[in-house]
C-alpha cells in the first residue's frame, strides 16, 4: 500500500487509499457517500437533502487562513462523455446560512480538453481561471491534485493548484466586494456536488476523495508561498484557536509555529495522527486541548525545575518541581 | 570471615545545595528504615554537618532526597560513624 505523502506526491501515484478513514474523523467524513470515494446526486442531513455529495466544514477560524485540500482524481468520466461539472467547492461559509455578504466560493473543474478550471465567485459575479489543456490527462489514470487558498488579508487570496505535483494555475485574486473572508465568524469546508440533472449522467464518476486537508491560521503576511507536505504521515488540525503543524520544518517562517530550525512545539490540536504506510498508527493525540502534559524536554544548565505548558492550548507555563530527585547509596556493611 | 550488626550512630557530609536534604537509612530491602532529620543545605559552607542516627543493621543503605522546587544537593563525601554491636561466626567456619 502506497503512502499518501510526500513521495506520493512527487509521483502522483494516488491509486490507492492508504489513510485509514479514522485519521479523518474530525476533519473529513471519512465514508462520506459511497465510501467517501464518489459522489452521488444527493446528501440528505437532518433530513434536508442538498445536492452535496458530501460536504464537511474543517474548521472555524479565528483569523486569516490557508485552506489545502488533496484529492485523488480518479476516473472522470460519465455515461454521456467528459463533461464540464464542478467537481470540487472550497467555500467558507459564514455560519451556514450563506450569506453572501462575506462569502466565496471556489470552485474546480476539469475540461473536456483537460484543462483545470478555477472559479471564484464572490459577491457579483464569477471570476474564470483557466489552465493550460492537457495538465489532467483524458487517460483514466489517477493522478493528484493539490489545491491550496490562502488569505493574506479579508479580501485577497492567494490561490495555487497543483497537478502531481507542478504547479499548473496560480495567482492572486481580490475580492471585488467588501470582504471574501470575515475573520472569526466563517468556517472553511469542502465538498464534492454536481450538475443537478440528470443525475444518471454522473453516478458512474471514479469521483474526487479528499486525502489530506490541511487548516492552519497564520499571521497576516506569514503565510508560505506554496503548501508543502509533512515528511510523514497526515497532520491535521481542527483546532479554531492556534496555530498546529507538526514537523515544523517547512513552516519556518511562521515564527509561530517554529522560533528556531530543530526546535518545535507541538502545539494545540484537536487531532494529529501520523501513520506509517502500512497503517500503523505512530503517534496520535486526540482532543487534547486543555489537558495538561510535559511536552518535549529542553535541557537548561543549571535549571532546577521543570517548566511545563499549563495547557496545551496556550504559551503559559508553569514550573513544578522535577518529582523527588534523590540518591541512594549500594549496602555497608559487607563481611570483612 | 564475620557477619556483624552495624549500629550507624551519625553520618556526616560534605553537603553543597539549597533547601532541606531528606534522609533515610534503611536495611536490606528496606525492611526497616529510620528518617534521619534533614539538613538545611546552603550553596557554600565551612562545615560538614553531622546529624545522629540509632539504625541497626547487617545492612544499611541510605538515600538522601529533596521535596521542593528549585531544591539540590551536592553531595562529595559521606561517613558513617558505626559500630559493630554484635558479631557472629558460622559453625563451620569454625572448625
Amino acid at each position: 500500500m502506497a503512502i499518501v505523502f510526500s513521495e506520493d506526491w512527487a509521483t502522483g501515484d494516488f491509486s490507492q487509499w492508504s489513510v485509514n478513514p479514522i485519521a479523518f474523523n474530525n476533519v473529513i467524513s471519512g465514508v462520506g457517500c459511497n465510501g467517501g470515494k464518489a459522489f452521488t446526486c444527493s446528501f440528505t442531513n437532518g433530513g434536508v437533502t442538498t445536492t452535496y455529495a458530501y460536504k464537511q466544514l474543517v474548521a472555524h477560524t479565528a483569523g486569516y487562513t490557508s485552506l489545502a485540500v488533496r484529492l485523488q482524481y480518479a476516473i472522470f468520466s460519465s455515461t454521456s462523455g467528459w463533461i464540464d461539472s464542478p467537481i470540487l467547492y472550497l467555500n467558507n461559509w459564514y455560519g451556514e446560512n450563506h450569506s453572501l455578504s462575506a462569502q466565496f466560493f471556489a470552485s474546480l473543474f476539469v475540461l473536456e480538453n483537460g484543462a483545470l478550471r478555477f472559479i471564484i465567485t464572490d459577491n457579483s459575479s464569477p471570476n474564470n481561471f483557466t489552465s493550460a489543456a492537457n495538465v489532467i490527462p483524458t487517460n483514466g489514470l489517477v493522478h493528484g491534485i493539490q489545491v491550496s487558498l490562502a488569505f493574506t488579508d479579508h479580501a485577497t487570496l492567494v490561490y495555487n493548484i497543483v497537478v502531481d505535483n507542478v504547479s499548473v494555475l496560480s495567482g492572486t485574486f481580490t475580492c471585488s466586494t467588501i470582504v471574501c473572508i470575515i475573520p472569526n465568524r466563517t468556517s472553511w469546508g469542502y465538498s464534492a456536488s454536481q450538475n443537478p440533472s440528470p443525475c444518471g449522467d454522473y453516478v458512474q464518476f471514479g469521483g474526487v476523495s479528499a486525502i489530506e486537508v490541511w487548516v492552519q491560521k497564520f499571521p497576516t503576511g506569514a503565510v508560505p508561498n506554496q503548501l508543502i507536505s509533512s515528511n510523514l504521515g497526515v497532520v491535521v488540525d481542527t483546532d479554531n484557536s492556534i496555530i498546529s503543524y507538526l514537523p515544523c520544518n517547512g513552516y519556518g517562517t511562521n515564527a509561530n509555529v517554529c522560533t528556531n530550525p530543530g526546535s518545535c512545539n507541538i502545539r494545540t490540536s484537536n487531532f494529529v495522527q501520523i501513520e506509517t504506510d502500512d497503517g500503523d498508527i505512530l503517534a496520535s493525540l486526540g482532543a487534547c486541548s486543555g489537558s495538561i502534559g510535559s511536552g518535549i524536554y529542553t535541557l537548561v544548565p543549571d535549571k532546577k525545575h521543570d517548566t511545563l505548558y499549563s495547557t496545551l492550548g496556550s504559551d503559559d507555563t508553569e514550573d513544578v518541581k522535577i518529582p523527588r530527585p534523590s540518591a541512594k547509596l549500594a549496602y555497608l556493611g559487607d563481611e570483612e | 570471615m564475620a557477619e556483624s550488626v552495624l549500629h550507624v550512630g551519625a553520618v556526616t557530609m560534605r553537603l553543597n545545595g539549597a533547601g532541606n536534604l531528606d534522609m533515610v537509612v534503611s536495611s536490606l530491602d528496606d525492611q526497616k528504615s529510620e528518617v534521619l532529620r534533614s539538613f538545611v543545605m546552603n550553596a557554600l559552607t565551612a562545615i560538614e554537618p553531622t546529624r545522629l542516627s540509632n539504625f541497626k543493621s547487617q545492612r544499611f543503605s541510605l538515600e538522601i532526597s529533596t521535596d521542593e522546587i528549585d531544591e539540590y544537593f551536592m553531595v562529595n563525601r559521606v561517613v558513617f560513624w558505626i559500630r559493630e554491636i554484635y558479631k557472629s561466626l558460622p559453625s563451620r567456619l569454625n572448625a
